[in-house]
């Protein structure tokens, strides 16, 4: 079974596969096709100190870091950051934070990590995620958390599904997200007796966090625009019914009137003296609005 | 329960009564024959329906057998009474505030002719909105 691209480029990096290098140059190449052709030249020039952005974590100083570009350019949806990128800007440092640290050695201690899974640093949220080198998988908990989501990675889901598979998966997390609130109410009153609610706690604000950087990452190439107008969406006007009540969120076109769906027959746009000179329509007026109504 | 008047069992039927009444006042009573208010109110249209024969026509409509007009008209009310005249609504001006339709059980027989007869006299010329000859808001009833 030929390796994943992503593992023999990292296993290529740390120097374990050092007879493969037509497989090397292979996956350069799958890399270097994905640009757009003005770029072309630009990447396919080898530059061994500044490699074209690849998704593929690599190794500083004994730890795992996906490592991505402080490019400005990252939210412009036609934008792939390139080796200039990385040259121009520089990479992004990951720290961190000591309560971040604490949270993640006690979840790694309850849920030690399985055989093939690496610890990655994300710089871009300074969190660890969790990396199957075997069959690429992520997780942003341990994978033998009960909570944890294991999936492909975002980038590995555009470049195979593209943008449909942004928008479809951005409206599932947007349902999942209520979702989980909902979840994350019950749990609290089910543990909130239980030691463990702060875990489930700290467990919840990790997942909540991953997946806004998951939707940040997905939504990266495709502009921060989107990503505000999604966040301004999820704020809840507290005049909102559904902020208070049953009533569920409604679009921009609920509430208005529509055409034969009168309340009642009398002209109820009248007022003043005229309110009560409101007349009926006749019986076969009525009969026809009703019979259009239905169809 | 009245037997001799005429009881309307669709909204065709409906349409149909009012269309054919080319000089005559059609009266048409919303409600149900079993509700005691709509008995109360069947009786009166009953005692006075031959005496304005020659200007008014009445239907009893039942309100669950024909429930086409209930959004519509409004019909919540245990018993209604609406005057149409050539296929068009006749408002009448009772003093209560609604002017589309007597809502309570009328007893008094003389009263209701009145009314059907100012509505007549309204509606041939040509008025949509006419003013009840007797005042029934409450204000003077207490």
């Amino acid at each position: 079974m030929p390796l994943p691209a992503a593992l023999a480029a990292r296993l290529k990096k740390r120097g374990l596969i050092k007879e493969k290098e037509n497989k090397q140059e292979e996956v350069e190449e799958v890399f270097a096709e994905d640009y757009d052709d003005p770029q072309k030249e630009v990447v396919a020039q080898p530059e061994p100190e500044l490699p074209p952005q690849d998704p593929t974590p690599i190794e500083q100083n004994q730890e795992l870091i996906f490592d991505v570009a402080a490019c400005p350019n990252r939210s412009n949806p036609y934008h792939t950051c390139a080796a200039y990128c990385a040259e121009r800007w520089g990479m992004r440092k990951f720290t961190a934070s000591p309560s971040m640290t604490r949270k993640r050695d006690r979840m790694l201690r309850k849920f030690p990590l399985p055989e093939g899974w690496e610890e990655v640093a994300d710089p871009e949220t300074n969190r660890f995620y969790y990396w199957n080198t075997l069959t690429d998988q992520v997780s942003w908990l341990s994978p033998t958390h009960p909570r944890a989501q294991i999936t492909m990675s975002a980038e590995r889901l555009q470049e195979v599904l593209g943008d449909t598979a942004i928008i479809d998966t951005s409206q599932e997390e947007l349902r999942s997200d209520d979702e989980d609130i909902d979840m994350r109410s019950d749990d609290d009153v089910s543990s909130s007796s239980s030691s463990s609610s702060e875990s489930e706690d700290e467990d919840y604000d990790r997942r909540r966090k991953g997946r806004r950087y998951d939707d940040d990452s997905k939504g990266r190439d495709r502009g921060g625009g989107r990503s505000r107008g999604r966040q301004k969406r999820e704020e809840l006007d507290p005049m909102d019914p559904a902020a208070y009540s049953e009533a569920p969120r409604g679009t921009w076109s609920t509430g208005l009137a529509s055409r034969g769906e009168a309340k009642t027959g009398a002209d109820v746009t009248v007022s003043g003296p005229l309110f009560q000179q409101r007349p009926y329509p006749s019986p076969g007026e009525i009969l026809r609005r009703n019979k259009e109504q239905q169809k | 329960m009245s037997y001799m008047l005429q009881h309307l069992h669709n909204g065709w039927q409906v349409d149909q009564a009012i269309l054919a009444e080319e000089d005559r006042v059609v009266v048409i009573r919303f409600g149900h024959d079993w509700d005691p208010s709509c008995m109360v109110m069947d009786e009166t249209l009953y005692k006075c329906a031959e005496k304005m024969k020659n200007f008014a026509v009445t239907y009893l409509v039942d309100i669950t057998e024909v429930p086409d007009f209930n959004k519509m008209y409004e019909l919540y009310d245990p018993c209604t009474v609406m005057f149409f005249y050539r296929n068009k609504h006749i408002m009448i001006d009772l003093g209560t505030g609604n002017n589309n339709k007597i809502n309570w059980p009328m007893e008094d027989v003389q009263e209701f002719i009145d009314i059907v007869e100012t509505v007549f006299r309204g509606a041939r010329k040509g008025r949509g909105l006419v003013v009840s000859p007797k005042d029934y808001s409450t204000k003077y009833r207490y």
